[in-house]
């Protein structure tokens, strides 16, 4: 794959008659700008990688087959692509009850430590993602969401809202009790690296 | 104003207070060194979940080439793309059609019931027409055979016109002569 695209409400909007047409490139193109984002944001709820990959794909798959019902009046194309992923998130949630993430999920993602780290501060890095994985496993599945969108996707809280299908307050009360109750469950000796590894 | 603000931080930080409650809390901030030190703090821990959300789950190329193979693969196998969603509509579309011409009829042309037809008219060349009937006066030794020839004919004779009858009845008056005595 070449290197990812920057996402373009615009572009997407002229790439999708294209793909409606039956033009390859441009299915091509339309992937590669929006897999990363659907891929991240499954991970970010289930956390768990296979489950993410097959959800990336029922996503993607029905999206792509539904592309002639998408409205660009009623809402963006990514918060119509995030709606379909939450839904399908939550399905696969129903099937399949969510272990603890290990340490090992993250590394088989291909997520490396930063370059030119020292063997130390790797493994403290490693140790502080290591926590907050765990402290979000702890939230409920409804706050993970909320989070994942707002702070994993820098949506707002009406996009958030539309996604979710509840009404922009409460999309703000999830973030609000999230934001509570991780800073709660990370101990103050992980807030201290934390604050330490920022700097 | 010397209630700490900590149990109102989140709410803070996250626009979620009424504007007087917003204003109080900025002001107690600015004076109070302990809520402003967890402010501080808060604010870090956000960034820093801000910073890790935004990597978490960044998938390898692997994933993506696995997930492009499997997501065309499926989008292929449905081209060309044959939409029969308008089907459902064309059928309520002629059930509606079905119902509103039956009920228009049954409320045109009402309930139906069985009754006879009405006889059709008569003919005016078969219809029955009285017809003149002339009798010759009888003569004297055919008068007793006449009586007794006309006697069961009286009975067919009350079919027949009153003139007919007026002319014939003083005729059977006469004929038997009286016994001796």
């Amino acid at each position: 794959m070449a290197a990812k695209k920057i996402y373009d409400e615009n572009e997407i909007r002229e790439l999708i008659p294209r793909c409606i047409a039956g033009d390859e490139t441009a299915y091509a193109a339309l992937y590669e700008m929006c897999a990363s984002g659907v891929y991240r944001l499954a991970y970010s709820i289930l956390l768990h990688q296979q489950d993410a990959e097959d959800v990336m794909q029922e996503a993607l798959v029905y999206a792509f087959k539904s592309l002639h019902q998408y409205d660009p009046s009623r809402a963006g194309f990514r918060t119509w692509l995030y709606h379909i992923t939450v839904s399908r998130c939550r399905n696969a949630r129903r099937r399949k009850w969510l272990p603890t993430v290990r340490l090992s999920h993250l590394l088989d993602l291909g997520i490396e430590p930063m370059d030119e780290q020292e063997p130390e501060i790797d493994y403290e890095w490693q140790n502080a993602r290591e926590t907050l994985d765990h402290a979000l496993s702890q939230l409920s599945p409804r706050l993970r969401e909320a989070l994942a969108l707002r702070y994993g996707q820098d949506l707002t809280y009406r996009e958030m809202s539309e996604i979710l299908g509840c009404p922009q307050k409460t999309a703000e009360s999830r973030v609000r009790l999230a934001h509570e109750s991780l800073r709660t469950m990370l101990t103050e000796a992980d807030a201290a690296f934390l604050r330490e590894f920022s700097t | 104003m010397n209630r700490h603000v900590k149990h109102l931080l989140s709410a803070y930080a996250h626009d979620q207070l009424s504007p007087s409650r917003r204003r109080r809390v900025t002001h107690h901030l600015s004076r109070c060194e302990q809520c402003r030190a967890a402010w501080l703090r808060d604010q870090e821990t956000v960034g820093r979940i801000r910073r890790e959300m935004r990597t978490l789950g960044m998938p390898d190329r692997a994933v993506l080439a696995r997930g492009y193979g499997a997501v065309m693969g499926q989008v292929r196998l449905n081209r060309p793309h044959l939409s029969f969603h308008w089907l459902p509509s064309l059928g309520m579309g002629l059930a509606v059609m079905l119902t509103f011409a039956l009920l228009t009829s049954a409320l045109i042309g009402g309930a139906t019931y069985a009754g006879a037809a009405p006889l059709p008219p008569i003919p005016a060349e078969i219809q029955a027409t009285w017809t003149p009937v002339v009798t010759e006066p009888p003569t004297a030794p055919t008068l007793v055979a006449a009586a007794e020839d006309v006697r069961p004919v009286a009975s067919q004779s009350a079919e027949m016109h009153p003139d007919v009858l007026s002319t014939s009845i003083p005729l059977m008056l006469s004929p038997v002569p009286d016994a001796p005595r």
